[in-house]
């Protein structure tokens, strides 16, 4: 018995031997799945986001858009009750996600209008990993912590607002496990906040205490372009925290930050331009420092204190599923980081 | 009776070196070898010298002066009495020595000339002087005051036919100095024959104004200082050929049908001193057989000096005579023959006494026909359309005198109302003059003749123009009904009959009628084709039973014209054929409350039908005539119906789903006929693609253009129609190219207000015939002005039971860069405003249901190419005209009353009645709809101007409802497609989805891209339709590989189009792109419309589903199809893949499951191949 086949792949099957192919066959491959484990300090702040995809819902083509309505080749009667997002695969726009508001046997409502979107683009929805999905309670004691009571916290998770202004800001909410279901501090104790949004690219820190834990999830390996609108501010700098959504250590080269317009180029090591901060995961205490700023400067990355001769491309990597700080130069103009895995 | 060119045998013998046959060699040039005798000069039409060149002689002048547009005109003539007349004339040239170079060549033709002149004796100068002689532009002939008797030219410097005979004999062109040649033996031939009285020749221009050449051109003349200039012409003739004379022409009107004909040969004799008559040969040959002979062209029918030859047809012959002499010295002369089998008894018109005795059998055996016939002769009171017709036939059926005496009444009624020479009225007093005439007495026969005389002999009316209208085949139609109810009792009916017959049928009507002959459909849409052809075909009818001509077979038009008559409706009218309203497509003017109408197309096709028993169309077409029109249907039809309709006529169910008019550009597509022959189904899909050229005064501007029916009026042509094509809305709308769907590009300084008589606002569309006229009346005019005309060609078109696909190209039909009115007008703002208008459209058939239709699709790819950014962005515009206002997806921005703007709308819906039209726009990315319409607002809007329909542009709305036009708008709304950028080359791909309102839900079309094509996927029932299109601008094959990228996931059937007929590809897909690799041995082969066609399947599926941790391990499903074989690999770094297990697929996939251990693991399956 299979517990679960979403209702594309349904379809897929259906037509399969309706015709007989003409052309010799192709070697068919599958797209991958797997698990990771992420390991947190006791006593630490580790940075950490998803670095798998849940199973994509459905995947559908685009007939057309009106603003952020979009017009679709077919879509599920039912999202399951869990919020989703639109990731565009292909077309101009490929790689970018878009959150999912509303929709209809034949529209998806967005939140915000996906300009250039062109007919026939192929769009994926995928439910969102949530506090409760990625930390389910029944991995209670390895992934995290439960919490006495909101007074006396094991295991936080922080939360961060991308569109908060400036550098190192302030989590804008933190959650803990109790009682069986994650709590937000502030809020009641039995309201449940598992059903939190985790957008792709999204960073938490994993604030432990007593326990280390190891964080072990399943999904789905990104084959896709993964974009992220990464911008700076007039008159700031400007902090991205963000975690690539991808399961190996990527290389500074391999991840396309500079490739792909994301990420400003420095005039000099004393007038950078956009920076990337990393941090060590087996760091203990509160609000550790990044352990290394790396910028760019004549065709290479480097690493602020070490010698301008040594090129950082390909020996420092962006952790998989380990949160890093993209600090935008100010002023910097808006970019998409597309990384193409 | 005429002598034409010798034979080649004669050349042979000559080149033998026979003595007997040598051939002599003359060369006639003034002052040479003592030759005086010939003369020259040039006769001017220009006033502005001093004295003025039309009175001017210039017989002795040393240069002879051609200037164009027949400015100047020289005039030769050379004495060949030197040449025996019986000889064969094997070569002539005449040469005149040019001089003064030019870059551009001047073309120059030779007529012959048919009046005497006088070369004269000025050297230009005026006749003013005792003594003083010659031709000038005014005069062949002029003498100063009465020393001679002035003859003068039939214009000023010559007129066709009153002058010189309109065939061009030779060309020639004059460009550098030096000799220029024509070739004149055919012209020599018959002055030395006698054929022609020698009255010289004449040279005139033909190029024109043309741009850096210079106007004239001078020639040396007889005058020439230096004699070896001067004209020559060198003549190759054999004396020793005999003179065939075949006898004058013959005619017999009253020909006996079996009875054989005698042509007289035998005044044939040798050259003097040759053979003796009884030593010749004679063979007689059929040169020309009558319409519908099994003579064939070339048969020999005798070999005696004296042929009885036993026509099996009557109509017109021509029999060439070759006689040969001991030397195998040939010559030949034609002979015409005219037999016509012309009744005395009556009735003759339509009806023979034989044909009443069968009609009177058919009646006394209950025709419901008949009996309708008979009821309305009782009840009607003869005066409405058809009625005295009724009446008339009655008579002649039933014998009793009322019905005679009242349709008298009737015809005689008519003579006394009849204040003009109408056109029509003769043939309703003509046919009751014939039909009655046993019952008309002395006194009233007089009545109806001086009737017939008199209008025999008033002279033409101004609406008895020729050309495709309607006026001159109603004309036409009393010529010959008057000619035939008179024969025997007028000495003008003869005169008629030929006039009708050889003036205005063979001379003018076959020409025109040729040229639309392909496909057999008129110009001028639908009603316009009922009101002009019913006349032309009973008027041939007429003639071919009282005369036995075939005349239905002078043009290959009639034959076609079935194909046009089935497919010209909409669908579901079959069982309304000979009702009062049978609804059609407003294609050309046409009301459409027109009721009665409609029954013309009956009767045609009942008469047409029974000409033509043996073409399939003609069959199927019968299948849907079978019903009896009502009671209540005009009485037009009555006597039509019973003479013509004949239920042993062959009959198939109907077939045809398409029709190619190549002759007027025309495409007929219905998806089926579910319902057989009486087509009673509405919801068959028809569609209508129009791109020709321009002919007739009805037809619209309208190339490119389509019409679409499904259930319900789709798309249409809109606007309605005032009854005579004058009003504000007609002129200025309903006529023009923005009433259309197609393509209109506004230039604001265009002027097209020659579209139609006092139009005045310029739509932007295709330009006016100007400097041709709007109604051309011959096929001269046509082909003269043919740049005029020229509008659209439709280059491809093929039909399959799985699709029609045609490319229209209608960039003629603007002023373009091609051709442009500014070039050769005044109408300097009429400049080139597009480069291309090229359509491709594809009819996508049901597969499933090829008959009823539910999963129809159309593509429509529009290449539209701009001479001026200017005249892009929303001067671009191609238009979907609705029946009712539709619906536009997408953000909208109001722009006035009646107009919205939908920036990138992708979708569009319109309904009518039962149908319904998915519109979607899918090419260009950057593209702007708008919606234009709505009563009181922009219902016909002309770029700034409401042109609604009025009579005139000030008065007021409410519309008029005065009998003319119709009283219910037809069509007030319309999109408008544009591009959003201001780019020279444009190409739109629009998919559109005709469907009825309870069909199931549309399957959209998405766009594809690729290189070297663009095109859409469309899902349908179990299959991905894919179609592309080449994406350069024009249309033209794409080179090298071409790619489209499209990720299969349903078996996919690819149509290419575009591409180089014949070529070879190899194709192959990887990932989501298609790739085409041409290939010499590449097993997709591009079919003869440029298309190509695959079929295959998706790459076998195989997908992980259900990934998640259970009790430690990883735990995952693979599916895909059921019994393959598959690997799973394992990877730690998502570079290197190791084999972790291995499994066939079941039913529910295949399951795998290992415990965690490390930091991560990354699991994908595969096929496994052999």
């Amino acid at each position: 018995m299979i517990p679960t086949m979403h209702t594309r792949f349904l379809t897929l099957l259906c037509c399969t031997g309706l015709f007989t192919p003409l052309l010799p066959g192709v070697a068919q491959t599958s797209t991958s799945c797997g698990w990771v484990r992420q390991n947190a300090a006791a006593q630490g702040d580790t940075r950490i986001g998803p670095a798998l995809e849940r199973e994509p819902l459905w995947e559908t083509r685009l007939t057309g858009h009106d603003a952020n309505t979009l017009y679709c080749e077919s879509l599920p009667g039912d999202f399951g009750a869990q919020p989703c997002y639109a990731r565009i695969l292909t077309g101009e726009l490929a790689g970018r996600v878009y959150a999912i508001t509303g929709h209809t046997a034949e529209t998806l409502q967005l939140a915000s209008t996906p300009h250039g979107l062109e007919p026939g683009a192929a769009i994926a929805i995928t439910p969102y990993w949530t506090l409760g999905t990625l930390y389910p309670p029944e991995a209670v004691g390895v992934a995290f912590a439960a919490s006495a009571s909101s007074l006396v916290r094991q295991t936080e998770l922080l939360m961060y607002d991308p569109a908060a202004v400036g550098t190192n800001p302030a989590p804008v909410a933190t959650y803990y496990f109790h009682n069986g279901a994650w709590r937000k501090l502030g809020a009641s104790a039995t309201t449940s906040f598992n059903d939190t949004p985790l957008p792709p690219g999204t960073t938490l820190v994993q604030r432990n205490k007593a326990l280390a834990t190891a964080l072990i999830y399943c999904g789905t390996v990104a084959e896709g372009p993964q974009a992220m609108l990464v911008a700076g501010r007039a008159g700031t700098r400007q902090d991205y925290p963000l975690t690539l959504p991808y399961p190996v250590p990527v290389t500074l080269r391999e991840s396309g930050l500079v490739e792909s317009g994301g990420f400003t180029p420095s005039a000099s090591s004393l007038v950078r331009g956009d920076e990337l901060l990393l941090f060590d995961p087996s760091q203990t205490g509160p609000n550790p420092a990044p352990t290394a700023t790396y910028y760019y400067l004549n065709g290479g990355w480097r690493r602020l204190g070490a010698s301008l001769a040594t090129d950082f491309s390909d020996t420092t990597t962006l952790p998989a599923g380990g949160g890093f700080i993209l600090r935008k130069a100010a002023s910097a103009p808006a970019h998409v980081w597309t990384f193409l895995p | 009776m005429k002598a034409t060119a010798p034979l080649s045998l004669s050349l042979l013998l000559l080149l033998s070196g026979l003595a007997s046959a040598a051939p002599v060699e003359a060369v006639f040039q003034y002052g040479s070898n003592g030759y005086h005798t010939s003369a020259d000069t040039y006769v001017s039409k220009s006033t502005w010298g001093t004295p003025s060149q039309i009175t001017c002689n210039y017989g002795q002048a040393p240069t002879l002066y051609l200037s164009r547009n027949g400015g100047d005109n020289l005039l030769l003539r050379f004495d060949l009495s030197a040449i025996p007349a019986h000889s064969v004339i094997l070569s002539a040239k005449l040469e005149l020595y040019h001089v003064g170079d030019t870059a551009l060549p001047r073309v120059v033709d030779l007529f012959r000339v048919t009046k005497p002149w006088l070369e004269g004796n000025r050297p230009g100068q005026p006749i003013s002087a005792p003594g003083h002689q010659g031709a000038t532009g005014n005069h062949a002939a002029d003498y100063f005051e009465n020393e001679g008797e002035k003859v003068p030219w039939g214009a000023v410097a010559m007129a066709p036919n009153a002058d010189f005979n309109p065939t061009v004999e030779a060309q020639a062109a004059a460009g550098p100095t030096g000799w220029v040649e024509w070739d004149v033996q055919r012209l020599v031939a018959q002055w030395v024959r006698g054929e022609h009285p020698n009255h010289g020749l004449t040279l005139r221009d033909h190029t024109g104004y043309q741009n850096n050449n210079p106007d004239w051109r001078t020639f040396h003349s007889n005058q020439a200082a230096n004699s070896a200039f001067r004209p020559r012409l060198t003549i190759v003739y054999n004396p020793h050929a005999p003179m065939a004379r075949a006898g004058d022409d013959r005619e017999q009107t009253g020909w006996a049908p079996g009875s054989p004909v005698e042509i007289d040969g035998s005044t044939s004799a040798d050259f003097p001193g040759g053979d003796a008559p009884s030593a010749l040969q004679y063979q007689w040959r059929v040169k020309k057989a009558a319409f519908g002979s099994d003579f064939t062209v070339g048969q020999t029918v005798g070999t005696e000096p004296l042929l009885s030859f036993t026509p099996d047809v009557a109509g017109d012959w021509e029999f060439e005579l070759v006689v040969t002499n001991s030397l195998g010295e040939s010559a030949h002369d034609e002979v015409a023959l005219r037999v016509w089998n012309l009744i005395s008894t009556r009735p003759r018109i339509y009806l023979t006494p034989e044909k009443v005795a069968e009609l009177q059998a058919r009646a006394a055996s209950g025709d419901p026909r008949w009996a309708q016939l008979l009821n309305h002769a009782r009840n009607s009171n003869g005066y409405h359309n058809g009625e005295a017709k009724s009446k008339a036939l009655a008579w002649l059926i039933t014998g009793e005198p009322q019905f005679a005496e009242q349709a008298i009444e009737r015809a005689l009624a008519l003579i006394a109302e009849t204040t003009n020479r109408s056109s029509t009225r003769p043939v309703e007093v003509a046919l009751i003059y014939d039909w009655c005439h046993a019952a008309i007495t002395p006194e009233q026969r007089a009545t109806f003749l001086a009737f017939f005389e008199a209008w025999m002999q008033a002279p033409p009316e101004y609406n008895d123009l020729s050309g495709w209208g309607n006026y001159w085949p109603r004309w036409s139609q009393s010529w010959v009904l008057v000619g035939l109810a008179t024969h025997g009792e007028s000495p003008l009916a003869l005169s008629a009959l030929r006039r009708y017959r050889d003036e205005r049928w063979m001379k003018i009507d076959v020409p025109l009628h040729d040229q639309i002959a392909d496909g057999g459909n008129w110009p001028e849409g639908t009603v316009y084709d009922w009101v002009a052809n019913y006349p032309k075909v009973m008027s041939i009818e007429a003639w071919r039973v009282a005369t036995g001509e075939n005349l239905f077979l002078s043009t290959d038009w009639f034959r076609q014209r079935f194909g046009t008559w089935l497919m010209q409706v909409w669908p579901g009218q079959g069982n309304y054929y000979g009702r009062p309203y049978r609804l059609y497509p407003s294609i050309g003017d046409a009301e459409r409350n027109r009721h009665s109408i409609n029954n013309y197309g009956r009767a045609t096709a009942l008469v047409l039908g029974k000409a033509f028993p043996n073409e399939p169309l003609a069959r199927q077409l019968q299948s849907t005539m079978a019903a009896l029109p009502p009671n209540n249907a005009t009485g037009l039809l009555m006597a039509e119906e019973f003479i013509y309709f004949d239920a042993a006529h062959p009959s198939t169910p109907p077939t045809l789903r398409s029709h190619f008019a190549r002759g007027t550009g025309t495409v007929f597509m219905r998806s089926g006929w579910p319902t057989g022959g009486s087509d009673h189904d509405r919801n068959v899909t028809h569609a209508i693609f129009q791109c020709g050229d321009f002919f007739s005064y009805h037809q619209h501007y309208d190339q490119n253009s389509f019409t679409l029916f499904k259930g319900g009026d789709l798309l249409i042509d809109s606007g309605v129609y005032s009854g005579e094509g004058t009003s504000y809305h007609d002129r200025n709308y309903y006529v023009r190219t923005i009433a259309h769907n197609t393509l209109v590009v506004y230039n604001p300084a265009e002027d097209l207000r020659a579209s139609r008589s006092m139009a005045n606002l310029n739509d932007g569309g295709q330009r006016s015939p100007t400097p041709g006229n709007r109604s051309p009346a011959t096929i001269e005019h046509y082909r003269d002005f043919y740049r005029s005309y020229e509008r659209g060609k439709i280059r491809e078109y093929r039909d399959t039971p799985e699709y029609t696909y045609l490319v229209g190209d209608a960039t003629l039909a603007y002023n373009s860069t091609l051709y442009n009115q500014a070039q050769d007008t005044t109408l300097s703002g009429n400049v080139a405003k597009i480069t291309r208008y090229v359509r491709e459209f594809l009819y996508l058939r049901d597969p499933a249901q090829p008959g009823a239709s539910v999963d129809e699709k159309v593509i429509v790819v529009d290449r539209v190419g701009l001479a001026q950014a200017a005249f892009s962005g929303s001067n671009t515009k191609l238009l979907f005209h609705t029946l009712h206002e539709p619906s536009v997806s997408g953000a909208m921005q109001a722009i006035s009353p009646g107009e919205t703007l939908h920036p990138h709308a992708a979708h569009a819906m319109a309904q009518a009645d039962n149908g319904e039209l998915v519109f979607q726009f899918l090419h260009p990315a950057q593209r702007n709809v708008r919606k234009v319409g709505g009563a009181g607002q922009k219902s016909a809007w002309v770029f700034g101007t409401n042109a609604d329909y009025h009579w005139f542009e000030e008065e007021p709305l409410p519309r008029p409802t005065n009998g003319e036009f119709d009283p219910v708008p037809y069509g007030e709304w319309r999109l408008e497609l544009e591009p959003a950028d201001n780019g020279l080359d444009h190409v739109f791909i629009t998919v559109l989805h005709p469907r009825l309102k309870t069909d199931p839900e549309v399957q959209l079309a998405h766009r594809i891209e690729g290189e070297g094509v663009i095109g859409v996927r469309i899902p349908r029932a179990g299959v991905d339709e894919v179609v592309c299109f080449s994406s350069q601008p024009d249309g033209s094959a794409p080179q090298g590989e071409i790619t489209l990228h499209h990720q299969a996931e349903r078996p996919v059937r690819l149509r290419v189009f575009n591409l180089e007929k014949g070529a070879r590809y190899e194709l192959s897909q990887s990932g989501s792109s298609l790739t085409l690799t041409p290939s010499p041995t590449g097993a997709a082969v591009v079919g003869e419309d440029g298309s190509l066609l695959e079929t295959f399947a998706p790459p076998e599926m195989l997908e992980i589903i259900a990934p998640r941790l259970e009790q430690g391990e990883m735990v995952f499903h693979v599916v895909g199809t059921a019994g393959s074989s598959v690997v799973i690999e394992r990877s730690t770094d998502l570079h290197t893949w190791e084999p972790a297990a291995e499994g066939t697929l079941g039913s529910e996939g295949y399951e795998y499951r290992e415990p965690l251990e490390g930091d991560r693991a990354f699991y994908r399956a595969r096929i496994q191949t052999p």
